[in-house]
């Protein structure tokens, strides 16, 4: 399992994509789109709203297959919403029933809702997926930080992102030692048992490492605040204007896109 | 857990957004940063055992561990389930911005108060065992009744959705509080100071706990 974005660390393609866009502006385009689309309330806006979603998809740059398995597990949640809201185990009072058999009834708002769920979940997990997805954990902390999230957040946001692979890696060697020894993960106390020994030798992997670590930044020195240097200060002074232009650009196009959404749905 | 983005109504949002803000300006004061190295350590140990799944009958259960996280790290719990949940949303899809003061509120108010309750009983060891299962169930407890609620709150028509939810958490509870249980005990025989309560509270180490 990878533990950074689909980008990670890759060259910039040479046709314009999100990723030529300021991480810190694609984050504030994020959260206003997440809004604005969480607000909705009718499905022809929510459905509007996952077209744009996929039109930040396309320049997202992202490769189709990896887009295809971010958004799949997604939506196994609403599979689940579909067959539960339209469902209700007492009938209510004023509402016609689509269908009811004893105590329980279908109801056609509960369907409507569905949909409604659905279309605007997606559209938020692919807006974000094109957005944030587009930079790594690494960009997206100092955007974060550069949006006046406090640092110790941030910090902690990149020191545990940077221990994820390594812890996962440690647990799959305790497991397999484990699995070498004959263990089967079954139903039992004694399978229960053994999850809690592995997840205790994994906690003390960790403590025994975040000691090493302190003890050796104390010895640099560390008095806490780290300095976060932005990547992108290396760039040619031309190519961070036309950065800031399309950051700026991108920024009011979904602020204004949101707010549209909003009132076309308020008016519907 | 997680509520997806696009479920939830605007004020429970909003009302979710304001209690992790509230719970971040409580905890992050409360967090040396000569200890930021250990908390972001320990935070992605237990995002790793979050991901951790246990059979249970034909299928299988992921754990939370919330409760034990509280424990170990007392008011750090909060940034750590926080700055967990942003990366699940980043890596994973799993719930998204808006819905991260929600989520948020919704692990890790139980968590942090589920430990700082439980975490006195540990120090004997008749107290231990079943105050840590305590710790574990009710921590998972308390977050399937904010779920509901949550749920419950944001429209009539997600009434059995919240059912639903709330009586999937039982089983997990049980696992839970056992799993819970025997790593404290573990982690009490082999490593005492990870779960003990501190002795050294008047020293100035601010919450005390692991870190």
């Amino acid at each position: 399992m990878s533990f950074d974005t689909g980008v990670g660390a890759l060259a910039l393609p040479a046709r314009f994509s999100l990723r030529h866009v300021r991480t810190d502006a694609k984050l504030v385009a994020a959260l206003c789109f997440s809004l604005a689309a969480s607000l909705l309330q009718s499905p022809a806006a929510a459905a509007l709203s996952c077209v744009v979603a996929l039109f930040l998809l396309l320049i997202s740059g992202l490769p189709g297959t990896y887009i295809m398995k971010r958004l799949l597990p997604v939506n196994a949640f609403f599979l689940l919403l579909w067959l539960l809201l339209p469902l209700s185990f007492a009938p209510r009072q004023g509402t016609p029933a689509l269908f009811s058999l004893g105590p329980f009834a279908l109801y056609a708002s509960g369907l409507r809702l569905a949909l409604l769920v659905t279309l605007k979940g997606n559209a938020i997990a692919a807006a974000l997926l094109a957005l944030c997805g587009s930079s790594s954990i690494t960009e997206n902390g100092h955007a974060l930080l550069s949006l006046r999230v406090p640092h110790k957040l941030v910090a902690l946001l990149l020191i545990t992102q940077a221990n994820l692979a390594r812890m996962s890696r440690e647990y799959k060697r305790l497991f397999s030692a484990a699995r070498l020894r004959g263990f089967v993960p079954r139903t039992s106390l004694a399978s229960y048992a053994t999850y809690a020994r592995l997840i205790g030798l994994l906690l003390i992997r960790a403590w025994q490492r975040s000691q090493r670590v302190e003890r050796a930044m104390r010895l640099r020195g560390f008095a806490g605040r780290f300095p976060l240097i932005p990547s992108r200060c290396t760039c040619p002074e031309e190519t961070q204007k036309r950065t800031r232009l399309r950051s700026l650009a991108l920024c009011f196009t979904l602020l204004a896109m949101s707010l549209g959404l909003l009132l076309w749905d308020r008016l519907l | 857990m997680h509520i997806s983005e696009g479920v939830l109504s605007g004020p429970v949002l909003g009302a979710g957004a304001l209690a992790a803000l509230v719970g971040l300006g409580l905890s992050l004061p409360r967090l040396p940063w000569r200890h930021i190295m250990s908390a972001g350590i320990f935070s992605a140990a237990f995002f790793v055992a979050s991901l951790v799944h246990v059979p249970l009958g034909p299928g299988s259960v992921h754990l939370i561990m919330n409760g034990l996280l509280g424990a170990m790290l007392g008011w750090a719990a909060f940034p750590a389930i926080t700055v967990a949940l942003f990366l699940q949303a980043l890596l994973f899809q799993f719930g998204g911005l808006t819905g991260l003061g929600v989520n948020a509120s919704i692990m890790a108010w139980p968590a942090v108060l589920c430990g700082l309750l439980c975490r006195p009983f540990f120090a004997r060891p008749g107290s231990r065992a079943p105050a840590a299962f305590v710790c574990g169930a009710m921590s998972v407890l308390l977050s399937g009744v904010l779920c509901a609620t949550a749920l419950a709150a944001s429209g009539d028509d997600f009434l059995t959705t919240a059912w639903t939810i709330l009586l999937a958490h039982l089983p997990v509870l049980v696992i839970e509080g056992i799993l819970t249980m025997c790593i404290v005990g573990y982690l009490a025989r082999v490593l005492p100071e990870l779960v003990l309560p501190p002795e050294r509270e008047a020293a100035g180490t601010g919450g005390g706990h692991v870190l």
